[in-house]
């Protein structure tokens, strides 16, 4: 429902992070790590950032995305364990007081660049 | 050539809850991001709410999140308090309230002369629980005709509020919920979330939740009240 929003978010973020001289264009892939606990789609976000990059000069570029898992530690006896299903009850002693430890959050992780990716003042103006 | 960015998506969006933080915290306000389904009674609960802590003298404003309309902020007209109806699009726009449309709102609302501050976000149990916005409490008002299910539906929802109201319990004796069950699906998702009964309609619990609001904003080391004179 949101994706949109994400999507743009991710194209800024990765427009900010560009090194001098390189366009968008030159961007082969973006990718993103995305916690299992979040309220995304990931279907929805890759389709609004394709629907999104070619106006924001990302031309090439595709999205790959990391889907991470949802891991919490236990306060009451210091299990870390991976959820399968949103039971947050320690698998070891049943304890509710567990701590997410990953798989919550929205992170853009790297971008790849193709071979040509650097260009000089001159071929700014095409 | 790969380039390592590190960057948190939601970046400017926390910034700016960051900034309604400091400026809740600047002036005494005790913010709350009301969340819920549609219909689960978040505006008429907002009344008997506002209309208690009024009694104790306490000070309340509302931002009144919704996608479009003015029917909530009109609803609330009688209380005789600052209410900012922050609209997303007059023909319905974003899932959720966000950190930017809560720092406009802010400027709309005398800051010095408020105790309570109440985000009303729009109906939807996903997307708002996605989205830090300053605020002290999160709260997830469930209520009885939705069944038992929700919790394990809409897990981060459970995760993120650190209080759940269970709304229109007058409701009870006419539904096929069985509130064990529905205690259960709440506790496997979240053990340690209290759990507060309450029907807007007979009153009842309402009492409860605004000791439980007196005392959060009390004791909310963000707002350093127990060493003040302050109520």
């Amino acid at each position: 429902m949101h994706e949109g929003y994400l999507a743009q978010c991710i194209l800024n973020h990765a427009r900010a992070a560009l090194p001098v001289n390189c366009l968008p264009s030159k961007v082969d892939s973006l990718l993103v790590r995305v916690g299992k606990l979040d309220a995304v789609s990931l279907d929805a976000l890759q389709f609004m950032f394709d629907a999104q990059k070619n106006e924001a000069g990302f031309v090439g570029a595709r999205l790959e995305i990391e889907h991470e898992d949802v891991i919490c530690a236990c306060r009451s006896c210091g299990t870390v364990s991976t959820l399968d299903q949103p039971i947050f009850i320690c698998p070891q002693c049943a304890s509710p007081e567990l701590t997410v430890e990953s798989g919550r959050g929205i992170t853009l992780l790297e971008m790849t660049l193709t071979e040509e990716s650097i260009v000089n003042e001159n071929s700014h103006s095409s | 050539m790969k380039i390592p960015i590190v960057r948190n998506v939601l970046e400017e969006s926390d910034a700016l809850a960051r900034r309604n933080h400091e400026r809740f915290a600047e002036h005494g306000i005790y913010a709350v991001n009301m969340m819920s389904s549609p219909g689960a009674g978040k505006t008429t609960l907002l009344i008997k709410t506002i209309t208690e802590l009024k009694s104790r003298g306490f000070r309340c404003g509302v931002i009144e999140g919704d996608i479009t309309s003015t029917i909530d902020s009109e609803r609330l007209m009688p209380l005789a308090i600052p209410v900012v109806q922050a609209n997303t699009s007059p023909f319905g726009g974003d899932c959720h309230v966000g950190s930017h449309l809560v720092a406009s709102a802010l400027e709309m609302l005398p800051l010095t002369d408020l105790d309570f501050l109440f985000i009303e976000n729009i109906g939807n149990l996903v997307c708002p629980a996605e989205f830090y916005l300053g605020e002290h409490l999160k709260v997830v008002v469930l209520s009885t005709p939705e069944g038992e299910d929700k919790p394990l539906k809409y897990p981060l929802m459970f995760r993120e509020c650190r209080l759940c109201l269970v709304s229109k319990i007058d409701l009870l004796p006419h539904l096929d919920v069985n509130m064990m069950t529905l205690r259960n699906h709440i506790e496997q998702v979240n053990g340690e979330l209290p759990i507060l009964m309450v029907s807007a309609k007979t009153g009842t619990g309402v009492t409860t939740w605004v000791d439980w609001l007196e005392n959060a904003r009390r004791t909310e080391p963000a707002l350093n009240l127990e060493l003040s004179s302050d109520s």
